[in-house]
């Protein structure tokens, strides 16, 4: 038997048996249905000295600190067993789709009960306001989950591209996960956006601290306003500085619009492909390297094929869900 | 006195932004405190004065506030047992509470938090374990545990209070062994005590 097992046996000290008493009496609590007698015994019991008070909101916290129970269920990506635990043939696979817990600082997924998703479809943007004061921009073919706890704003990035801006007063504390990647800000103006295990961020004002949940001993990167930076499975692979004309053309999505200062037609179509559900097809080569310079609407494909079609000689026709151009 | 259940909200910010930092009060209450004054006392007592006041959202450091509160026992204290002491009384000023606490810090905190609870659940007996991650993981009721397992409600209570022993007992002893981490870091300047 492990020497601690020994040592809980012998319990002597008063704060012992208080630390026992409040454990069974947070136990019986978790259980639920008190009579009435009994509620009268815990009540007195707890009356009678703060350090029992104290020590059973200690067991109780603690309790609550194992909570890694989801309302959706969805499994987690990654399930946190060692060996010993997955070995648990007695619950029959009852493990299979647990949710991890407490992860990077925060509480994040063992939250779920009080998560609520968003999410986008084509060429919807969508603003929300949350209570702890940030405002959130979702971008089209987006989804968070979001939930202010324990004073905090906890965002979840799932897919496509969120902007936060807490700069208009005092907000509770953001912290953003996305895969493996986190992200904590209390008073800056950036966005994140997300592709699998692939998040870019742009920062316009403020500090962001980022770091990989999964690793214990690094430093956090610091970012800051005018900085834009390229994150694989929450590493670092590209940090670059912004003046004020990229950070404007960086959020020209949130009006609905694509910004281009001599990007190709190619990468053009190719984002206004993800945000619609007609699709452009180009067909020529040449007209696919041209550089365009403007802003267009991005739920509207066919005035962007008209612009192109003034400006290149270009000739656009319908076929079903695509608009082919050549 | 208050009722016996503290609302949710309160206790889940208790476990989130006080419980991580108890290990590092511990150390600092057992050089701080006097040897008449039992270190489990005054955590019990902060733990019932925190649970006790108002709004904690409006808190902004659980670790700075804890350590407050841990503070002003130790400090009632010697008031009370009018005790003369310099060293202990010096090094209580000289302890350098971070109100605006680094991310890294409470970050730090909390998976320590996270090791320490997986590693319990793996010290578990196997009924026990069995038992709590139904409970936790689950999220099933006692009843429906009970009922699973084909085992009285009394024997689940039982179960979830054995392990919780184990919890709070190894949340105690976790603050024994010095963190390596905290030790580096330039903010933690304490006095080392000689007991």
């Amino acid at each position: 038997m492990p020497l601690n097992v020994l040592r809980i046996m012998s319990v002597k000290s008063s704060a012992d048996r208080i630390e026992h008493r409040a454990a069974d009496w947070a136990a019986r609590l978790d259980r639920g249905g008190l009579t009435g007698a009994e509620q009268v015994t815990l009540a007195s019991w707890l009356a009678a000295d703060t350090r029992h008070h104290g020590a059973f909101v200690r067991a109780q916290a603690a309790l609550a600190l194992l909570d890694c129970v989801r309302e959706d269920r969805q499994p987690a990506p990654r399930v946190r067993f060692s060996p010993a635990t997955s070995r648990r043939a007695l619950l029959g696979g009852a493990l299979a789709g647990a949710a991890a817990c407490a992860v990077g600082g925060v509480v994040m997924l063992g939250e779920g009960r009080r998560f609520q998703t968003f999410a986008t479809g084509a060429g919807e943007i969508r603003r929300l306001a949350f209570p702890g004061g940030a405002e959130l921009v979702l971008d089209a073919r987006s989804r968070v989950r979001a939930a202010l706890a324990g004073g905090r704003q906890l965002v979840s990035l799932e897919a496509g591209r969120v902007s936060f801006d807490m700069r208009r007063g005092p907000t509770a504390p953001l912290t953003v996960e996305a895969g493996d990647l986190r992200l904590q800000s209390s008073r800056a103006a950036f966005s994140a956006a997300r592709e699998a295990e692939k998040v870019d961020l742009v920062i316009a004002e403020g500090r962001v601290e980022a770091w990989n949940q999964d690793q214990e001993a690094v430093d956090h990167l610091v970012l800051r306003g005018g900085e834009e930076a390229t994150l694989m499975r929450a590493s670092l692979v590209r940090r670059a500085s912004l003046t004020s004309d990229d950070l404007a053309r960086a959020e020209a999505w949130k009006s609905g619009r694509l910004a281009l200062d001599g990007e190709s037609v190619a990468y053009a179509v190719a984002v206004f492909n993800r945000y619609n559900d007609t699709q452009i097809v180009i067909t020529s080569p040449a007209l696919e390297q041209q550089a365009l310079v403007g802003y267009f609407y991005l739920n509207d494909p066919a005035g962007f094929v008209a612009a192109l079609e003034a400006s290149f000689d270009a000739r656009a026709r319908r076929s079903g869900a695509r608009i082919v151009v050549g | 006195m208050d009722a016996p259940r503290i609302d949710r909200r309160s206790l889940d910010w208790i476990s989130r932004e006080i419980l991580p930092h108890e290990g590092e009060v511990r150390r600092w209450a057992r050089r701080a405190a006097p040897p008449e004054l039992d270190v489990n006392d005054v955590i019990q007592e902060a733990y019932s004065r925190i649970a006790r006041m108002g709004d904690p959202v409006a808190v902004r450091s659980g670790r700075a506030y804890f350590f407050t509160v841990a503070r002003n026992i130790v400090r009632e204290h010697f008031r009370r047992e009018r005790v003369v002491r310099i060293e202990p009384l010096a090094e209580m000023d000289q302890l350098n509470i971070l109100d605006d606490e680094p991310s890294a810090e409470r970050a730090f905190a909390a998976r320590q938090q996270f090791r320490l609870v997986w590693r319990l659940i793996d010290q578990l007996p196997d009924r026990c374990r069995g038992i709590f991650l139904l409970r936790k993981v689950e999220g099933l009721s006692q009843r429906e545990i009970a009922e699973r397992v084909g085992v009285s409600e009394n024997v689940v209570e039982k179960q979830i209070a054995l392990g919780l022993k184990r919890l709070l007992k190894l949340m105690a002893e976790e603050a024994a062994a010095p963190v390596a981490h905290a030790a580096e870091r330039p903010e933690n300047h304490e006095r080392q005590v000689e007991r």
